[in-house]
């Protein structure tokens, strides 16, 4: 892990960024972030009204950004603009609830041309939340 | 080790599942292209997706963009290409 902040080779600023912190990275290859949604978040007041849950398109975009650390994290292609192109699958396993800690992974699976495919996956407390695919498109 | 035929039919099956196509595998001819003008209509994140398959199923990788579009032409220079590979990992 360099010094500078992984975070910062994601090009979302807030209120869009949904990892807290990486914790592990292999430059290219592998990124290990965690999330945790506050429970004040707007968008959990009408999903669901009384029963917070957080929507799986979230999980969706933190595990995508949580593979675009892993991406531009390659040879400190920082000014790469990456975009997700495609979701190959994504399966939901668990209720994710606010303020549960996630910890999202993303495995670099293959790579032609400016496509790369990750290998993606939620967790909460050790058990699966989300899993799938992932397909993230770059340009210089 | 599969003939070329038995690896085109297998491709063929793999094709359909893994890109979700509404098509039955006995329909892809095995040399008609798979990508541009009249072609079976695959897109840079189908090629991507065989890259996988490719991988998973037969332990073949691609390297790059200018291999790919070599290799993936049509179902059989996707089985010559993995029969090259098996037969240099035996010989």
């Amino acid at each position: 892990m360099t010094d500078s902040n992984p975070l910062d080779l994601l090009p979302h600023r807030a209120p869009f960024v949904f990892v807290d912190r990486i914790v592990e990275l292999e430059p290219g290859l592998r990124a290990v972030g965690v999330k945790k949604i506050a429970a004040d978040e707007w968008y959990l007041r009408g999903h669901f009204p009384g029963n917070p849950l957080v929507p799986g398109v979230i999980l969706v975009e933190a595990l995508a950004q949580v593979a675009g650390i892993a991406l531009n994290s390659e040879q400190h292609k920082v000014c790469r603009r990456t975009y997700l192109s495609a979701i190959r699958s994504m399966k939901f396993l668990r209720p994710v609830l606010p303020d549960e800690e996630i910890t999202l992974v993303a495995q670099r699976r293959a790579q032609l041309g400016n496509l790369t495919q990750f290998a993606v996956a939620a967790s909460v407390n050790g058990t699966a939340a989300a899993e799938g695919e992932v397909v993230l498109g770059w340009v210089s | 080790m599969l003939s070329r035929e038995e690896l085109a039919a297998k491709l063929k099956r793999l094709i359909v599942d893994a890109l979700m196509m509404k098509r039955t595998p006995e329909s892809i001819p095995s040399d008609g292209p798979l990508f541009g003008p009249d072609s079976l209509g695959l897109d840079s994140i189908d090629a991507l997706q065989l890259v996988v398959i490719l991988e998973k199923e037969f332990g073949v990788a691609i390297r790059d963009a200018a291999q790919a579009q070599k290799v993936f032409q049509n179902v059989n220079t996707i089985a010559d290409y993995i029969l090259a590979c098996q037969a240099e990992t035996t010989a």
